[in-house]
């Protein structure tokens, strides 16, 4: 039988490897910017987890691939979509449930209220809702294992606005909430396939600040 | 399973069912705890440009010490020619003495 398995990928500190595969993640706090909740956030794409070796483990711009591969390490992990509950925001049957609940505010608040309330964004309705959760006793999001969104990453400055126009070069992250959801995780070795990668991070963020 | 229609379902009819207080105060403890969080991100940020900083401050140092290491270099250079140069006036005063005396 075929079995559905979810691949995301988790950059971090290169002493951090070894511990993660032999003892498994440790939940994120949600306030680290992590704009799905609590739980251990891994990418969908391997080019935003290098990235995020740059932005997020080493913290400043690199010149050569030699200091990530000294530094970083990313772990591909592999979900288990067939037993564990999975919701995806970005869908619209996932998106309904955003949809539901900012209509119940737009019909109890004022136009001005709402419209604050919806500046916030959704990290601040996830956490409405975390919160009715708590009060009302009832499972809401708690009820999935895995969540996931797709946010936009603004990488190339070329823009333009026509229909049939795609959208390039969205970054879709993946919360776990449950960490039983994780079927195997494994390091994913520096190659020649994630230095080509960082060539083209590097070449697309210096294009961004130009 | 991914989006499970029979979940949202339920989860849409749950929400249905909440009541303006309930919305209210789950709004108004979300009001408390986003300040929090939007201030802890604040530190990150903070934190990220003092690492950047720090980072920087590193790779000025390493310059500067190879600079230094360069001037070093430079004067021992200097040293050696002065000594040369020394030298060469030795040799010249000892030959205009030389003269002198032969005179």
């Amino acid at each position: 039988m075929n079995e559905t398995i979810i691949v995301g990928y988790h950059a971090t500190n290169r002493d951090n490897i070894q511990a993660i595969i032999n003892e498994g993640f440790i939940e994120s706090k949600a306030n680290k910017g992590h704009w799905l909740g609590k739980g251990i956030y891994l990418f969908e794409n391997l080019y935003y987890a290098i990235e995020w070796e740059i932005i997020g483990v080493i913290k400043h711009n690199v010149d050569s691939y030699d200091e990530i591969e000294k530094k970083c390490g990313i772990l591909a992990v592999d979900l288990d979509a067939d037993n564990y509950k999975i919701i995806d925001f970005s869908e619209p049957q996932g998106y309904a449930i955003f949809e539901r609940l900012l209509q119940l505010i737009k019909n109890n608040y004022t136009k001005e209220k709402y419209e604050d309330i919806l500046n916030k964004g959704y990290a601040y309705i996830i956490k409405v809702l975390e919160n009715l959760e708590k009060q009302n006793n009832v499972k809401y999001l708690s009820r999935y294992d895995v969540i996931c969104a797709v946010y936009p990453k603004y990488i190339s400055k070329q823009r333009t606005h026509l229909p049939g126009d795609f959208i390039p070069c969205v970054q879709k992250q993946i919360c776990i909430k449950n960490k039983n959801a994780i079927k195997n995780i494994y390091e994913l070795k520096h190659s020649d396939m994630t230095k080509g990668i960082f060539r083209l991070i590097t070449n697309n963020r210096e294009e961004k600040n130009d | 399973m991914i989006n499970n229609p029979k979940d949202i379902e339920d989860i849409l009819k749950e929400i249905d069912k909440i009541t303006f207080d309930q919305l209210d105060k789950a709004i108004k403890e979300t009001d408390k705890e986003f300040e929090q969080m939007l201030y802890n991100y604040q530190e990150e940020i903070f934190d990220n440009t003092q690492s950047t900083i720090s980072a920087m401050k590193n790779n000025e140092y390493n310059t500067i010490e190879s600079q230094q290491i360069e001037v070093t270099e430079i004067a021992d250079i200097i040293d050696i020619q002065e000594t040369i140069i020394s030298e060469e006036e030795g040799e010249n005063r000892t030959w205009m003495k030389e003269k002198v005396l032969v005179a």
